[in-house]
Order: C-alpha cells, then structure tokens, then sequence
C-alpha cells in the first residue's frame, strides 16, 4: 500500500510540490525542535526584558526601502572569547564583529550584562573598541558592591540585564563617528567591540553579554512592536503548528474510522447511541462551542488539541459507516466469524484495512483544517500563550494595527507559513485522489 | 445411555423483520444427524430456507432478527443458549464448518490465502508460526492444491476450482465434526463438480466426517448423502433416508422435485414445476403449497399448516389432517 500512494503522490507535479514542501517543513521543525530551547516560548517569546535590545517594527533588511538604514545587530555570546587567569582572579574577554554598512552609522552603540555572580570583590566591566592592534576604552564601570547584609554569592543583574547606552554623550558618539568613516575609508566593513570582565574569584561568573548596534531594519522578516523578530517566531512556531495537524488529524481520523466501523459493525444500540451522539456533536457549531471550553478550561494548547479532536472526528464516522456495512455484507467477513474470529480482529484486520487508503487520503485532508481551526482560534485571542503559534502573531498584529501602519511584514509572514503548512499536505491529498477514486487514473 | 447425537435440530423456527414485513425463512424445521460420517442432504429451491439453515446452525445471524426458536444441540450441547465468546471460542469452525456457495468470498481478497489459514489456526490457539505453516501445507496437500505456491497467492489468483478446494482445506483448519457444504460445486464447471464431490467423499471415510450438504442439485446429492432433508418454504416437506426419500418419495413436491433432473435421453421434454415458490412472508400459518397448484394436494385446500407424518419408520412426510 505505502508503494501504491508514493507511486500516486510522485505521479502528479502537484504531488510532488507537496511532498517535498512537506519534508522540508519537517525537517525544519526538527532542527527548530533541536535547537530552540524547550522553555522558548514563556522565557523568551514572551518576556519583553529579552526583547529589550531589539528595534520595534524594523523592516527586513532585505527589502529596498530598507536599504538607507542601517542593519540593527545584536550580537548574542554565552562564552568568553578569551579567558586569562592571574593569580586568584580571571579576566573574561568577549569579542563582536561589528559590521559597518556602507551608507549610514549605527544609530546607537550599546551592550548589556545578565546574571553576573560575584563572591566578595566586586568585578570591573570595561567596553573597548579595537583599531590598529590598538584597544580604545569607550566605557568602564565598577559593579556596586555588596550590601549590607548581602550574602555571597552576590548576584546582579538576574532579572534585569545591566543595559548602558555607549553614545549617549556627544564625545563618545563623535569618537564612534569618527572610527566608523576612517574604517569605511580603508574599506573595511567590521570592527571588533571587546567586552572585558575582571572578576577577582574564579568562581565568579556572568550569563550573557550582547552588544548592540542600533539600526532601523532587522533580519529576514523584520521585528513585531516588541521588538521580537519575526522570523524567529515563525520558525518557532513550524514544529507546534505541525504537532496541532498531525495530532489532530491522526486522533480524528483514527478516531471516527474507529467508531463509525464499530457502530455500523455493531448495529443494534451501540449504532442507536452513536448515532445520536455524532448528530449532537455535528448540529453543535464547532467554532463558538470550542471558544467556550477554551475560554472554560483555559487556552492550554493540550486542551485545545483535545477539543479539536473532539469535534473533528464525526465527519469520517458519518461517512465511513455505510461503507463498512456494505463491505460487512460480503462473504468474508460473515467467514470470518464463522471461523471464530473475534469482534476486534474482524475491525481491525478484515474491515479497516479495506478502507485504508481512504483513511489516509482523510487524514492528509484534515492536516490543514486542525492547522487552520487553531489559527483562527489564536486569532480571536485564544491561543495558549506559552507557545508562539503563528496565528497568535496575526492576532497581535491585527490588534497593533500592522496593517493599517504599514507592516506588511508583520501580517504576511505568518498568514504566507500558515497557507503554506496547509497547502503541502492538501496537495498531496489533491495528488491521492486516483489512488481511491480509480476513475480518475491516468495510464 | 446412548451417545447424544451428533447434532439435532428440533423446531428451528427464524424469522426477520416484524409487521407485516416478517418473513420466516425456517419454520419448526427438525432432523437429527446421529452419528460421525452421516451425511445429511438439504435440497429445495432457491428461497426455501436453506442458506438461512446454514447460519442459524453456526448462529451468525443478522441483526433484523426477531425470532429464533427451537434448539440446535450439538452432542447434547443447545448452541442457541450459549453465549457469543464461547461459540467463538470453542463451537465455531472448532466443531462445526462451512464452506459457502461463493467460494470467492470465503477470503479476504487483501490477504493471501495461506496467511488467512494461519490466522484460522493462530486465533484458535496454534501459537508457534512454524506449526501453523506446517498445518497449513498438510491441509492443501489434503485437498489436492499445491501448497509451495497456492499458499502464497491472493484469493484472487486462484481458478474457481482451487479456490474451492481452498475453502474446503479452510473448513478443515481445525478437524471439525461437521462441515456444511452450502451448495459449494454450484459456481464450478460440471468436470470440475465431480473431483470436488470425490475429494469430499474421501474426506468423510479418511476423518469419519459429518456433512450437511446444502444443494439444489439432487443427483449430486444422492453421491455424498445418506439422508435427505427436502425444503419448502422454509418448511421440511419429506425427510428421511436417501432410500426413502429418492426411492420412495411420497411427498407430491419432492415427487415433482424428482421428476426435473434430466436425463440423456435426447428428445426427452425438460420437465419444471409451473409456478414460483411462496413468499415467505405471506406462509406463516399458512399451507406453503396451497398457493402453486402443480402441488397442491387435496388437503391443501383448507390453506392450513401441514404436519409432518411418520409414513414409515424414519420417513416423515408434510402431510394434512383432514378433519372428517
């Protein structure tokens, strides 16, 4: 059977187009899955303090209009470049290459500290700009020591990154200015921004230090009214839009095979009762109905699956059940009871496998619908709000007014990731027809 | 005390649907199969109840119904009162088989026929896969296929006659007493029809086997049973032994029944029975002959129920009691 549906998908153009947008998606959200921390959406999508460095609404850097502004960077290091030890001390030098676009200065140079831990002696900070082999101290600061009472380890900066702004006075800008056209003058199109920590204790430590160059466009999608960069949702957002389709679409469709199969096998009241049940869950509109249990039970994304699932299976057992009962009127099947059979072994290995390739087809096509439904759900503000969904950054958008200020970029990114995720699997399901309707195969 | 009978029917009585929908297919049939290696002949024509005799012995019955009396026992045992796990468990293809008319439809077209053997005998307990392998390749060398390549092929692949014999190695997955042939040489060529009735004969003596042979075809009948059973709307007309009813028949439908089998004598006029048989929902309580005159009798008048007369030891007739 899988032979018989690749044969079909790869048959067609659009069937291709689907399989392979449909494994790169895949494989992306693995990637995302791999790389991205697990904690991404509540430590860092949400919480604006790490957002703090990112410039509000920047445009692609990509795009035209961008391209009299200078690339905002932030540069992000974890580790130190260099480490040197002397005596009970060490010295932590984190180093950034900068770049120099050709038209216009940064706007503004800035670094930030997180999370520093010291035991007694409070650590020094110096921030130096490197020309010619030449290190030119541009700001240092001594961190407050302890306070009364304060107990080693001391900790700062934990909640709140040490933000400072290096040219907020009119000699330091005017020294960056100058740096900046003598390096652009030699064809240069980086400089390198040192960081350096002088900790007293080798025990002492710090999380994170950014350095920033300030501009007004931002990477390939640009940044939200947060600051967020868009892109970085949206690629967070692939592996839990595809877990919403194929969990929903797999639970349904197994689902109401199951059930349709078993109530038209069953008959008698067990058909009776779930009949009534799926007229009841049919009549009830979905969408007003699934807003009151999130609203009820709250937007966690499990229930939101759960109740999507809930109502999403009904359709298949409608339409599977008088199939079953014609394929239940051929001979084999009265067979194999005869031969002993057992109730589940006749549902499982003589009567669903008859309609297998339908199920698949079913499923393929429900991909989109579950993908789509939590889209709309996040865009009427009920989303879980611990994970990125890119139907939650429609909604934010629409509620800024993206469209109406002209972020274009804010608004078609992820309606452009949510058509996508849902026209891979529709084409394939498009390119299956032949396979279960044997009218329409070519040769 | 005598054995029990192998199998006994007495007043078995279905019918489906209710109202004036309620059709009786079986009206208080009875007969008896005493002993291992009988076999017993159902003949009649189409829709005179002897699918549905087929079912209500290994109680597979459709879900509309709405009576089912009488008892079937098998060696003493009533399987009508016995619950739904333990006929799969321990009745079902255990002790009694079937092989059905349509011998396309004994198996799953997606599987191959030796796997559908397998699960036959897995689900009955044969857990070790090389045993039911082993089991399977003794059941088609049994009945005449070859079982390195039939085994393995698709229902599908198989000419009307394998299939067949494939169906009658299937009933014989787990050495049963009794197997019912429902009219299972019916869908063959003639040439083909005697190999299976010979192989069925062999069959019998090798493993002292009980049939009930489901058959519109008496002639055919007459080769593999010892006693016959003859059907009309849904009602038994004549039974008794194949002496009895063949040699001797005294019923006017089986007399007429009879007189149909053709012969080689060319020039010879085929004979029918004018009319059709009853509608099965309309006999109830009714005289089922009463409504075709080729045989009806003087008794059928009154359009009562017949009853079965013993006319001679183990030969019982439909017959009237004419009140004077």
């Amino acid at each position: 059977m899988v032979k018989g549906i690749m044969r079909t998908i790869f048959s067609s153009f659009l069937g291709k187009v689907g399989f392979f947008l449909l494994l790169a998606f895949g494989i992306a959200a693995v990637v995302v899955t791999v790389v991205f921390p697990p904690d991404f959406g509540q430590r860092i999508w949400n919480n604006p303090v790490y957002w703090a460095d990112y410039p509000k609404t920047a445009i692609p850097s990509w795009w035209p209009e961008a391209g009299g502004k200078a690339q905002h960077q932030v540069l992000i290091a974890t580790t130190p470049t260099n480490m040197t030890e002397e005596g009970a001390g060490k010295t932590l030098e984190y180093r950034f290459a900068v770049g120099i676009s050709s038209q216009s200065d940064p706007k503004f140079l800035s670094f930030s500290i997180s999370h520093l831990q010291f035991q007694d002696v409070s650590p020094v900070i110096a921030v130096l700009i490197e020309q010619d082999g030449q290190f030119l101290p541009l700001y240092s600061y001594v961190v407050p020591d302890r306070f009364s009472g304060e107990k080693s380890p001391i900790s700062r900066y934990a909640t709140e990154p040490f933000r400072v702004q290096l040219t907020s006075d009119y000699q330091a800008e005017g020294m960056v200015k100058e740096l900046l056209s003598g390096l652009r003058n030699r064809g240069q199109d980086r400089f390198t921004a040192v960081v350096r920590l002088n900790f007293a204790s080798r025990e002492d430590s710090v999380e994170e230090v950014r350095f920033i160059a300030g501009g007004e466009s931002f990477g390939w999608l640009g940044t939200d009214d947060l600051g967020r960069d868009v892109a970085t949702g949206i690629l967070a957002g692939l592996p839990i839009e595809l877990l919403i389709g194929f969990v929903v679409a797999f639970s349904a469709t197994a689902l109401g095979a199951v059930i349709g199969t078993a109530s038209a096998y069953f008959g008698g009241w067990v058909d009776l009762i779930t009949q009534r049940v799926i007229d009841v869950l049919t009549m009830v509109p979905t969408l007003p109905i699934v807003m009151f249990l999130v609203f009820a039970f709250g937007a966690n994304l499990a229930y939101i699956i759960l109740f999507l699932i809930v109502f999403g299976w009904t359709g298949l057992a409608i339409q599977i059940r008088p199939w079953i009962m014609q394929i239940q009127a051929e001979g084999f099947i009265t067979m194999a009871k005869a031969r002993g059979l057992s109730d589940k072994r006749i549902i499982v290995r003589h009567l669903l496998p008859q309609t297998l390739p339908f199920l698949f087809v079913t499923f393929t096509f429900s991909i989109p619908g579950a993908i789509l439904s939590e889209a709309g759900l996040s865009f009427l503000g009920l989303g879980d709000p611990s994970v990125p969904t890119w139907g939650q950054m429609l909604q934010q958008g629409f509620r800024t007014g993206a469209i109406y200020l002209g972020y274009w970029w804010w608004i078609l990114a992820p309606g452009l990731a949510i058509v996508l995720t849902s026209l891979a699997p529709a084409l394939i399901a498009q390119s299956l027809e032949p396979y279960t309707e044997p009218r329409l195969r070519r040769g | 005390m005598p054995n029990p009978p192998l199998l006994e029917v007495r007043d078995l009585t279905l019918s489906y649907g209710s109202g004036s929908k309620k059709l009786t297919a079986l009206d208080r049939v009875s007969f008896t199969i005493k002993q291992a290696g009988e076999a017993l002949a159902v003949v009649g024509e189409s829709g005179s109840g002897k699918s549905s005799l087929a079912s209500a012995i290994m109680k597979i019955l459709p879900n509309n119904v709405s009576e089912f009396s009488g008892s079937v026992r098998l060696n003493g045992e009533d399987i009508k009162e016995m619950p739904e796990s333990q006929l799969s468990r321990s009745i079902r293809w255990k002790r009694v088989s079937w092989v059905p008319q349509e011998a396309s439809a004994v198996f799953n077209p997606i599987y191959q026929i030796g796997r559908q053997l397998e699960e036959t005998l897995g689900v009955h307990g044969v857990r070790d896969s090389q045993v039911r392998r082993a089991e399977a390749i003794r059941l088609f060398q049994l009945v005449g296929l070859n079982s390195e390549s039939d085994l393995a092929k698709y229902p599908s692949e198989l000419s009307g006659g394998m299939r067949q014999r494939a169906a009658i190695a299937m009933a014989l997955a787990l050495k049963p007493s009794l197997v019912i042939l429902d009219e299972p040489t019916s869908a063959l060529d003639v040439s083909l029809q005697g190999g299976i009735i010979s192989l069925l004969q062999d069959l019998r003596d090798q493993f002292d086997l009980s049939y009930i042979f489901i058959t519109h075809d008496v002639v055919l009948a007459t080769k593999l049973c010892n006693s016959f059973v003859v059907l009309y709307g849904g009602r038994i007309a004549e039974y008794g032994s194949r002496e009895a009813v063949i040699d001797r028949a005294s019923h006017k439908y089986t007399r007429a029944l009879l007189n149909c089998v053709p012969t080689f004598e060319p020039g010879q006029k085929m004979l029918s029975i004018p009319g059709e048989p009853p509608d099965l929902r309309k006999v109830a309580g009714r005289c089922p002959f009463y409504p075709r005159p080729a045989i009806r009798c003087d008794g059928c008048r009154e359009n009562e129920p017949p009853v079965l007369v013993e006319v001679e030891e183990g030969h019982w007739v439909a017959q009237h009691i004419l009140s004077s």
